[in-house]
């Protein structure tokens, strides 16, 4: 591996996952001429800014890095960042309704935000939900538990005659921490997973690219929702099992080397 | 001299997933041209020495010793001498059967059990490094026996990274006033 990114993003997925800011600033650190890639291709943690002119809140990341606020179409602080099209930004403003609705009925809370810009064939955009909980635990006073589930997709979409192809990028970011209790132990599951899928969907006005992402992304974090599942749960209790079995293996053992006794002694018996 | 370069890598050398080390290790010097020039340097390689040390030791990395054909687990203790003769008497019946616990429930786990002063430490750990199908899994406890007391720490840090990079870290801590039986004598 000699290529200097690829060895800041083979870092990236062995360093611990809760620290992945702090990692990434180290990286950015060591080598200051990868800043630019680094920050542009690893997803982490949202953040949020509230609309100067409306109140609301919104999500930024490095798709928006000049902070468009998404209610009001300005940038904060004033700047003169590029802006979508006009038809682009009428686009990108039923696309931030259509989303709030979707995240509503999907995350009962958090925030949610789409940043559209044109490019030469077609245009791109990020679609960005974020939710955290802080749930406090009566039987414990020592600490509360903390979840937060963020997700970046990045859409491309090539318009063609009466179709147009998406081409998705979706990443999930999901934390969970639980303090120590008296019997139970702190845990500290967290990380990202990252998906990508290319679609192609009708086209009957330029309007129906809200359907169609929102068709695509609902699709992806169905099935990234039950990823998580999996590998958060299913596969963790896997590898634990298999560093440390909840039976005595002395038993298993026994119960194999008695099973291939008898098979022994059959085949014996068959022989004569 | 100590490099604000170096100082970070150390950082990320503590920080590695189990069994990850080396690739840890890897990724860090092929990061810059600049940082694998520093690496070259004796000085700089002399400064990440303590770095895999402390690493292997906190993480309980098995090694072979010189004069033995079994692995250990931890460096940690491993040069600690014993005199007192009923410690090491104790320290072997409880090695015995520490051993033979860690064979009937871990699958591939090690153990080792050290006088310390007045104390007997014990450590266990259970790796599983399984990086063709992206997994990597360590079970590490250490217990301090003293006169009357059992304390003990376990943690689990399990890493997948198929696609993405997914990490659970759990830590529990005991502590047993044990029975009046059990008392060293």
């Amino acid at each position: 591996m000699e290529d200097p990114l690829d060895c800041a993003l083979d870092l990236l997925r062995r360093l611990p996952p809760s620290k992945m800011q702090h990692n990434l600033s180290k990286l950015v650190q060591i080598s200051p001429d990868l800043s630019e890639d680094l920050l542009s291709s690893v997803d982490h943690q949202l953040s949020s800014l509230t609309c100067e002119l409306t109140g609301k809140p919104f999500l930024i990341c490095d798709y928006n890095r000049d902070g468009e606020s998404p209610w009001s179409g300005e940038f904060q602080p004033k700047t003169d960042g590029v802006k979508p099209s006009p038809a682009l930004a009428q686009l990108e403003q039923a696309a931030n309704d259509a989303f709030d609705t979707y995240r509503e009925l999907y995350f009962g809370g958090g925030l949610s935000s789409v940043y559209l810009w044109d490019l030469d064939e077609g245009f791109a955009g990020a679609i960005l939900i974020q939710k955290s909980t802080i749930s406090i635990d009566i039987e414990n006073t020592e600490g509360t538990n903390t979840g937060s589930w963020d997700s970046i997709h990045v859409v491309q979409v090539t318009p063609a005659k009466k179709s147009a192809v998406y081409k998705i990028t979706s990443t999930v970011i999901l934390q969970l921490i639980t303090p120590p209790t008296a019997d139970a132990p702190e845990i500290d599951l967290g990380g990202s997973l990252t998906r990508q899928a290319e679609m192609e969907y009708p086209l009957d006005n330029p309007m129906s690219h809200v359907h169609n992402m929102g068709r695509l992304v609902e699709d992806m974090e169905i099935k990234m929702r039950s990823s998580i599942q999996e590998i958060y749960f299913g596969k963790t209790k896997d590898i634990l099992n298999d560093l440390r079995s909840l039976t005595d293996l002395k038993t298993v053992r026994n119960q194999a080397s008695l099973h291939a006794q008898m098979i022994g002694r059959l085949q014996e018996r068959n022989k004569n | 001299m100590q490099s604000a370069k170096g100082e970070i890598i150390q950082e990320f050398l503590l920080n590695s997933p189990p069994g990850q080390v080396s690739d840890v290790y890897n990724g860090s010097i092929g990061l810059t041209k600049d940082i694998r020039g520093i690496v070259d340097d004796k000085e700089e390689i002399a400064q990440l020495v303590p770095a895999f040390e402390a690493h292997n030791k906190v993480q309980l990395i098995p090694i072979k010793l010189p004069d033995a054909d079994y692995e250990t687990a931890t460096k940690a203790d491993a040069d600690a001498p014993t005199f007192d003769e009923k410690l090491t008497k104790l320290r072997n019946a409880i090695d015995e059967a520490v051993a033979e616990y860690v064979s009937n429930y871990y699958p591939s786990g090690i153990s080792s059990v050290f006088v310390s002063e007045d104390n007997i430490v014990i450590h266990i750990v259970g790796n599983k490094y399984n990086p063709n199908n992206f997994w990597a899994g360590r079970l590490r406890s250490s217990w301090r026996l003293s006169k009357s007391n059992l304390k003990g720490s376990i943690k689990a840090q399990i890493h997948y990274y198929e696609d993405g990079n997914v990490q659970l870290n759990s830590h529990k801590e005991s502590d047993t006033d044990l029975p009046s039986v059990v008392v060293l004598e």
